[in-house]
């Protein structure tokens, strides 16, 4: 009896070791797909969140209100402090609008002058903030736009001001918008007055650095940086924040986006222009199709 | 004793699978989206590892592996890497189960710990081998000695306060 039991409880074993052995070989083939054909598997992944985030949302609204309640009444802690810096900052605020207001009305005498048409205006559509990363390494966010609002990869996110990252994985009822200052952001960016051009890398802080700067001596701390738009991902001008100089001696970017109280972001429609694919298209008008014969009548010569 | 003990191991399947998903939901609420230098710890490493030493059969593989695959889903994590790490540190627990039984709770503290450090290095080198950018090693550090920081506080819970306690020395019926 002893020995039949025995008996039972091996095989019960060396099954659970061949399954053990199928999961094991099942979880690295996955991790290989992921390597190896990436786009594919995170699209597999982003049509699996996008089929549970959107359900948890009942749950997710109510504790984050909570944690937004309590953080405001952190707040009422030093109202009056508060007040003071607003009312230092309305003050300011109105020099400047006056300044705003006497340089807009410049701008549209010289644009007059010039006769000049403007490009359409990049039109915008705004979402709400679904989700956290959930990983201290990947700074990103799912939103609730996706392929039924005719989200496309690549869009920039903006919140009210500046330039937030970009979307990265698109659901059909959500998207992910993977952050400026993620370890895998690098964009494009002009420094502006010098109008240097450099490439704006995340590292997983909230000051992403400027790499590949020409000439840094012509860079001062609080340029501002925007969006050059080479490589037709980001439209250009998109204000991204201002040049700052860390004690390692590196030009970094404080960003004008606001990352802590982020609850709404908009994503900016932009159709990048044609890509010039054939290069002799370029020099010249275009000549009549005869001339492709050129060759033919070089060899009867 | 040993039918109300499998009378309640799906019950507490279920409160794992539900703890888990509970963790994964607090990861993605959107409280901060600012990058925060400490990691967290694993509690749910902690979890499984005492529930592994105390009644194994609460864990069997699949649902630590399905367990962690949701959290490699989820979390934007490599596919598959850390689930097997993980699922490796679980059978090596597994198999080294008698040990715990004789054993004070500082030997066990330091064995788990030293399991998921292990854990973490055996990820770290998988990754950096197959040349996916790898978590910066401070934060792995940090979050050894989170997780590490932590056991003793989850054990309490599950000895004191759920109850679930070693087999005794002799208690030991067929199943071992």
């Amino acid at each position: 009896m002893a020995g039949h039991k025995g008996q039972d409880y091996d095989f019960g074993r060396s099954i659970r070791r061949v399954l053990f052995g199928l999961a094991f070989f099942f979880l690295l083939s996955t991790f290989l797909f992921w390597r190896i054909d990436n786009p594919r598997a995170e699209q597999m992944r982003i049509s699996i969140l996008d089929k549970v985030i959107p359900n948890m949302e009942w749950a997710m609204a109510p504790i984050t209100r909570v944690s937004q309640i309590v953080e405001d009444f952190q707040s009422y802690g030093r109202i009056y402090e508060q007040n003071q810096e607003l009312r230092r900052e309305l003050q300011q605020m109105k020099a400047w609008r006056e300044a705003a207001i006497q340089l807009e009305q410049e701008k549209a005498r010289l644009l007059d002058l010039n006769n000049l048409r403007l490009p359409p205006k990049l039109s915008i559509i705004s979402g709400v903030v679904l989700t956290d990363s959930g990983s201290p390494f990947r700074q990103s966010a799912l939103i609730n736009l996706g392929k039924r609002d005719g989200i496309v990869d690549g869009w920039a996110a903006m919140d009210g001001l500046g330039l937030l990252g970009r979307i990265s994985g698109v659901g059909e009822n959500s998207s992910r918008v993977v952050f400026l200052i993620d370890s895998n952001s690098r964009v494009p960016v002009t420094i502006k007055p010098s109008n240097q051009k450099a490439i704006l890398s995340g590292d997983n802080t909230l000051l992403p650095v400027l790499d590949f700067i020409e000439n840094t001596d012509l860079v001062q701390p609080g340029d501002r940086i925007v969006t050059s738009g080479d490589g037709g991902v980001f439209p250009p001008d998109l204000l991204v924040g201002q040049a700052v100089l860390t004690s390692d001696n590196r030009f970094r970017t404080r960003l004008s986006a606001d990352y802590k109280r982020l609850e709404f972001m908009r994503i900016v429609r932009h159709s990048p222009g044609l890509p010039i694919t054939d290069p002799d298209r370029l020099v010249g008008p275009a000549l009549p199709s005869e001339t492709i014969a050129f060759p033919a009548t070089d060899a009867n010569r | 004793m040993s039918t109300t003990k499998l009378h309640h191991t799906w019950l507490f399947q279920l409160a794992l699978i539900l703890f888990s998903a509970l963790i994964i939901f607090f990861h993605l609420i959107p409280f901060s989206l600012t990058p925060t230098p400490l990691p967290t710890p694993d509690i749910l490493f902690c979890v499984i590892s005492a529930l592994i030493i105390r009644r194994p059969e609460i864990v069997p593989f699949w649902i630590v592996g399905l367990i962690y695959f949701g959290f490699d889903v989820f979390l934007m994590r490599p596919l598959g890497a850390w689930t097997i790490c993980i699922l490796g540190a679980a059978m090596v627990l597994r198999s080294n189960r008698d040990a715990f039984r004789e054993n004070p709770f500082l030997f066990e503290w330091l064995y788990t710990s030293l399991i998921f450090l292990l854990a973490l290095i055996v990820q770290q080198t998988f990754l950096a081998v197959s040349f996916v950018p790898t978590p910066p090693a401070l934060s792995l550090v940090w979050e050894f000695v989170f997780t590490a920081a932590a056991y003793p506080i989850v054990l309490f819970v599950i000895t004191y306060i759920l109850r679930i306690k070693k087999p005794a020395l002799g208690a030991l019926g067929y199943k071992g």
